[in-house]
């Protein structure tokens, strides 16, 4: 990917102005910047690069380790407490569960600490359509997208036995009649407007979630690796990311080279954080064990970063240390998947609010 | 005696792998027991592209890739259950005679491999029976890539339903909560049946009127004509009557001549004449230990024996089965034990299946242009003493060698 | 259909059972003569050497007196015409807890109760016994204990269980794998502890002896038991794993019944079955087998995946008796690969000595479970070691049955054919040289296979039940 090049804005008032000088800055996408330099102004990034010169007057922190965007959390259940779900009907496209968030929960605050500035936050799975998830900040509880994903499943944990659908191939028509129907939410799905994220835990929903997903030309994300392995080529034609399977410390051969096959096979992945069931600090883990496996570090930290943002539809908005992107960024030791290095400073919209010498 | 499996020292691998189809495949066997009532020593068959293309006796064994002491053609099931999941069928409506089986399939289960691994190598698939109708059953290959394209045989080959207690077992009546899931369906036998029969005269006065179609109405019609075999499980005396005599009242009406296919006819014995005058055919479940089996049917155990010698075609089936005497061969040998001929108890296991199913053009003998499936047996097949000890499918071997002990 | 009443079919049923029970317990056909019978077969298989050739056995007062193709036979015996019949000798069923009353009790450390006492002796069981070819059954508790009854070997024909027995107080069961409700810690520990509180039983009685303490042999009398000329002495104890010094100052009468039996144990006088499910019971099982002197006696009945601790039992030389399925599959979790495991072979390819357990009379019968082996690639000599001479080794009663050779008891079996063969049905059991089964006078066996209802009435409701008969009863009453 490509490196910033070096871009000086007009400068505001210099007390304003954080500037951080740090061995190695990894922008969430491509290689990380050595002695790269980031500017940050009124909570939003103004330059970021190499040979970038600090503004006068302006607070400079000199930082030996790395600088990267602040890692981005996807598919968690955080704040929601029991409210995950509604099971009234099969599909509830229109339900959102934003309204489901408390903005004061521990859990929040553990993500942060964890140098985790913005998670997704998901209605369970469990249902066909479960409804609409929601893109958080972990600081301060901020909605930036109420309306983030559509959340399907296509499993066989979709499967009831007492209500509509009780078979896997009614799911399967019930799925591709609303999508095809295309009213409301399903309709913007189907248009490309609205991603979505579709829930698959073995290979024969992965199967159909991909050819879900190809015949109604959807974007968005799969959200299940572990059995990825064989089939890479199905995932890869329908066009979605996939968000893996927490990978912990313990885990089995076949989540971690489903991993890597499916980035050997150009598919974007995303590490799912799944809080509160995983701790967060796992994400660290789980792709450390990746790398230690063979994945290529720098597609791991896209997959914390950059690339998870992408891959659950907010590439727009998160995920990434950009001009013009809010200033949310974390200090660390070393490299994060480097299990030795250890946070040191979490900034969100400009502002230090974890770590340094405050606490 | 022990078969010699030579040079392919394979074990099963789930991973699919495109099947080296356009290779040459030869294999060996002191008999191959090519068609009922056709026995070829020293047999040569000579395999390409996945399909039989030569089969000669009085050959040696020298150029053979693989050797067996006997060979038959490869299993058919046509009762199988690979999975007990009531996933494969929708239950929200008690009569889906559109609901087909392929989507509902996880071809990635374990219980395809148990199959195979016993011999059979082609079975029908079909909706958990729940449902009074339960849908479209389909026939498939239990090896090879683990996708529809590579497995499907043939689809829509019959329609599937239940007579008897299973439909109905699990429902409630009303009385119970309303919004109860269950509190709408058939309760009883009769319940059963009644739904049975209203599916088929909707679906003709639905024709005959010239209504605008519906979802199920075309699969209801052509069972009802005989274009398409139904196959209807009845365990019990009962259950096979009622069957036959819906079979016959349809037929009394003017709406067409059924061909029906009993499954799991446990009690099929009991009144043979019924059978025979509806020109029925009877798939068996597995023998049980002491007679009696689901739905309190008696299954004695020359049951195979007595439908055959009345002429009513048979086909056995092991269910789920797998391990010590749950296999599709013991139930041949069971029924050899209970009398039938040994070229019958071939037949019940190979061609009368193919047959009942419409893929005898594919499946079911060693002969020029059928499908390369063969079991590969350490003896004279449907012996207590001998079993499968290699399987070859679409021209694969996909199990057999040193690694199965 | 024909409708039938209530009554009818309760008759019907009633008469069924009467049937059956006078299969088992009236005198059948052929009774030898002043108990001399010849038996002439177009085979006689002895498992012990060669197959005779138009071979003859006799039998006097229930022992074989001589076999072989020509012998002197008693001229006032009763002879057997078996042309066209194979004579085998009756297979040995290696443990059961059918044929009981329950076959597990509540206690969990109970060797003071006696399978005598549960034993029905009309139990269809029995009969279907005979009708496979069994002849001799170990009769234990099942696994649902800690230490379990005392067994008993039977054959299956007596009124009375003293008729069948053969070998009263035949060993205890053990049970390495869990009770219901227990974990496998607390299940090995109440394994330790039943033996610990052995000890202190035994010390307790020593010391109280030592104090001139007549506590015990008052406990003893109100137990109701009395001492013989042997059990009124005392003597040291025997134990090869522990001892408890002064065991000479208790005369062995006075021993609590509750603890004697295990006292018989740890001297290594009674054969141990140790039932385990899998591979850590093994461990366990050895453990306290070794620790309490009865390795040397012990058999493990093993199950599911036990044979993985197969080089743990070879080790030790210990015999196995498989229960449950004869195959099972591993699935390894990386490759997703299956593995299909045919378990006698495990054993039979480290060295351990193996018996098999039928499942059921007819399609998993003993001659079942043997034919298996051989198409899983043993030899028929093997196969048919393991329902005969090493299930009878394993008992202690190999030098009775389990094969023909003179002084044996006269069981023999004949088969229409190869018992591993799909012809190879049962015809005639003879035990101790009466003829107690007969295939052509069976009603059970006919019911079986080709559906007949006894005395050839019309087929019965399969519908009538218990809860019919009560309701019928109510409603008689009313009517």
């Amino acid at each position: 990917m490509l490196q910033l090049a070096l871009l000086l804005v007009a400068p505001a008032a210099a007390s304003d102005v954080v500037v951080v000088r740090a061995d190695h800055l990894y922008l969430g996408h491509g290689e990380p910047i050595e002695n790269g330099v980031l500017v940050v102004s009124d909570g939003k990034v103004t330059a970021a690069g190499v040979g970038v010169k600090a503004p006068a007057g302006a607070v400079v922190i000199e930082h030996e380790g790395w600088v990267t965007p602040g890692l981005f959390g996807a598919f968690t259940m955080d704040g929601i407490g029991s409210e995950r779900r509604d099971d009234t009907r099969p599909l509830m496209p229109e339900a959102r569960i934003v309204h489901s968030l408390r903005p004061r929960t521990a859990a929040l605050a553990r993500n942060l600490r964890a140098g985790v500035t913005t998670i997704t936050i998901n209605p369970d799975t469990g249902r066909p359509c479960s409804g609409a998830s929601a893109l958080v900040k972990t600081h301060g509880a901020k909605v930036v997208d109420a309306e983030l994903q559509l959340c399907l499943d296509i499993s066989y944990g979709a499967v009831k036995a007492d209500e509509h659908p009780t078979s896997l191939a009614s799911l399967r028509e019930l799925l591709d009649d609303v999508l095809s129907e295309g009213a409301g939410s399903f309709g913007r799905a189907a248009s490309g407007e609205l991603p979505v994220i579709i829930r698959a835990r073995d290979r024969q929903s992965l199967r159909a979630a991909a050819s879900l997903a190809k015949g109604h030309g959807l974007r968005g994300a799969i959200f299940g690796s572990y059995w990825a392995e064989e089939l890479v080529d199905e995932v890869a034609a329908s066009g979605l990311g996939v968000v893996c399977d927490p990978v912990g410390v313990a885990t089995n051969h076949r989540a971690l080279r489903s991993v890597l096959a499916l980035a050997a096979g150009g598919v974007d992945i995303s590490f799912g954080l799944v809080t509160p069931a995983n701790p967060p600090e796992n994400l660290r883990v789980g792709a450390a064990m990746c790398v230690r496996e063979g994945l290529d570090p720098n597609i791991a930290l896209a997959a914390m970063t950059g690339t998870a943002a992408k891959v659950s539809g907010a590439g727009d908005q998160a995920g990434i240390i950009a001009v013009g992107r809010d200033a949310d960024f974390v200090l660390w030791s070393g490299s994060p998947i480097e299990l030795s290095s250890s946070l040191e400073e979490v900034w969100v919209d400009g502002h230090r609010v974890h770590g340094g010498d405050d606490e | 005696m022990i078969a010699t499996l030579s040079l392919f020292a394979l074990s099963l691998s789930p991973v699919p792998h495109p099947a080296p189809r356009a290779d040459k495949l030869v294999v060996y066997a002191e008999r191959a027991y090519t068609a009922p009532g056709v026995v070829v020593t020293d047999a040569l068959i000579t395999i390409q592209d996945g399909k039989i293309t030569h089969v000669r006796g009085g050959a040696r064994a020298s150029s053979a890739d693989l050797r067996a002491t006997c060979v038959t053609a490869g299993l058919v099931d046509m009762g199988f259950r690979y999975s007990s999941n009531q996933n494969t069928v929708e239950q929200s409506s008690e009569v889906t005679a559109a609901a087909r089986i392929a989507p509902a399939l996880d071809l990635h289960a374990r219980g395809w491999e148990r199959a195979l691994r016993q011999g059979i190598t082609t079975v029908a698939a079909f909706p958990v029976d729940r449902n009074v109708v339960g849908g479209m059953g389909a026939v498939l290959k239990t090896g090879g890539e683990p996708t529809l394209e590579a497995r499907l045989v043939r689809a829509d080959a019959f329609l599937r339903g239940s007579m008897g207690s299973s439909p109905s077992s699990g429902n409630r009546p009303s009385g119970t909560r309303p919004t109860n899931f269950y509190a709408r369906r058939p309760t009883t036998r009769m319940g059963v049946e009644w739904e049975w029969r209203k599916a088929f005269y909707d679906a003709w006065q639905e024709e005959s009127r010239g209504d605008a179609d519906r979802p199920g109405r075309a699969e209801l019609l052509r069972a009802l004509s005989g274009e398409t075999p139904v196959f209807i499980q009845a365990w019990a005396t009962q259950d096979i009557r009622t069957a036959v005599f819906l079979a016959e009242e349809m037929a009394a009406e003017g709406m067409g001549t059924m061909r029906l296919i009993i499954g799991s006819g446990a009690e099929a014995w009991r009144e043979p004449d019924l059978l025979v005058r509806s020109k029925a055919a009877v798939c068996l479940p597995p023998l049980p230990a002491a007679g009696r089996t689901t739905e309190n049917a008696f299954m004695s155990m020359d049951t195979a024996a007595k439908l055959y010698e009345a002429g009513i075609p048979v086909a056995l089936s092991a269910h789920s089965g797998y391990g010590s005497g749950n296999t599709l061969a013991e139930q041949a040998v069971y029924a050899r034990r209970g009398g039938l001929p040994f070229d019958a108890a071939l037949t019940a296991v190979t061609t009368m299946p193919a047959r009942l199913l419409g893929v005898s053009d594919r499946v079911g003998t060693i002969d020029l242009g059928q499908d390369a499936d063969l079991v590969l047996w350490n003896g004279t097949p449907f012996e207590f003493t001998t079993r499968p000890v290699g399987v070859v499918l679409d021209g694969t071997p996909l199990v057999g060698g040193e690694t199965d002990r | 259909m024909i409708h039938f009443t209530r009554r009818d079919q309760r008759t019907m049923k009633n008469s069924s059972a009467l049937l059956s029970l006078l299969l088992v317990a009236s005198a059948p056909a052929a009774s030898a003569a002043d108990g001399k019978l010849v038996i002439e077969a177009d085979a006689v298989v002895t498992l012990t050497g060669e197959t005779i050739e138009n071979g003859k056995i006799v039998i006097v007062d229930g022992r074989i007196t001589a076999i072989g193709a020509d012998v002197d036979a008693p001229w006032d015996a009763e002879h057997l015409d078996a042309s066209g019949l194979i004579a085998y000798p009756g297979f040995v069923e290696a443990i059961t807890s059918s044929g009981m009353d329950r076959p597990n009790e509540n206690v969990d450390v109970a060797p003071f109760l006696d399978v005598r006492d549960s034993i029905d002796p009309v139990n269809a069981y029995f009969e279907d016994a005979l009708r496979s070819g069994v002849t001799t059954l170990n009769i234990q508790q099942g696994p649902l204990c800690v230490v379990g009854a005392r067994g008993h070997v039977v054959k299956p024909v007596g009124r009375t269980v003293e008729e069948m027995s053969i070998k009263p107080r035949a060993g205890v069961v053990l049970s390495a794998a869990p009770k219901r409700g227990k974990s496998r810690a607390t299940q090995a520990q109440a394994l330790r502890g039943a033996f610990g509180d052995l000890r202190r039983y035994l010390e307790k009685t020593v010391a109280e002896a030592k104090a001139g303490n007549d506590y015990a042999k008052r406990e003893a009398m109100y137990q109701g038991r009395e001492p013989d000329e042997e059990s009124a002495k005392g003597r040291d104890l025997e134990c090869s794993a522990w001892n408890v010094e002064g065991m000479k100052l208790v005369p062995r009468w006075e021993i609590d019944e509750k603890q004697a039996p295990l006292v018989s144990l740890v001297e290594g006088r009674i054969p141990a079955f140790i039932y385990c499910q899998n591979a850590m019971d093994v461990r366990v099982a050895i453990e306290i087998a070794e620790s309490n002197g009865f390795l040397h006696k012990t058999t493990l009945v093993v199950t599911q995946d036990c044979d993985r601790a197969v080089e743990l039992i070879a080790e030790r030389g210990l015999p196995v008796i498989i229960l449950g399925s004869l195959t099972r599959s591993e699935i390894d979790e990386e490759t997703d690969e299956m593995e299909e495991i045919f378990i006698p072979k495990v054993y039979a390819d480290a060295g351990v000595r193996f018996a098999l357990r039928s499942n059921n009379a007819t399609t998993q019968s003993l001659a079942y479970q043997a034919a298996r082996c051989v198409a899983h690639g043993m030899s028929r000599e093997d196969a048919m070691r393991a329902i005969s001479v090493t299930p009878a080794e394993i008992i202690g009663v190999a030098k009775r049955v389990g094969s023909l050779s003179v002084g044996m008891d006269g069981n023999v079996v004949l088969y229409s054919g190869d018992p591993f063969s799909v012809e190879g049905v049962v015809q005639r059991v003879i035990i101790e040289g009466e003829a107690v089964y007969d295939r052509a006078t069976d009603v059970r066996v006919r019911h079986l296979e080709q559906g007949e209802t006894p005395d050839n009435t019309e087929p019965t409701d399969p519908e009538a039940s218990e809860d019919d008969e009560a309701k019928d009863d109510e409603e008689e009453k009313e009517g």
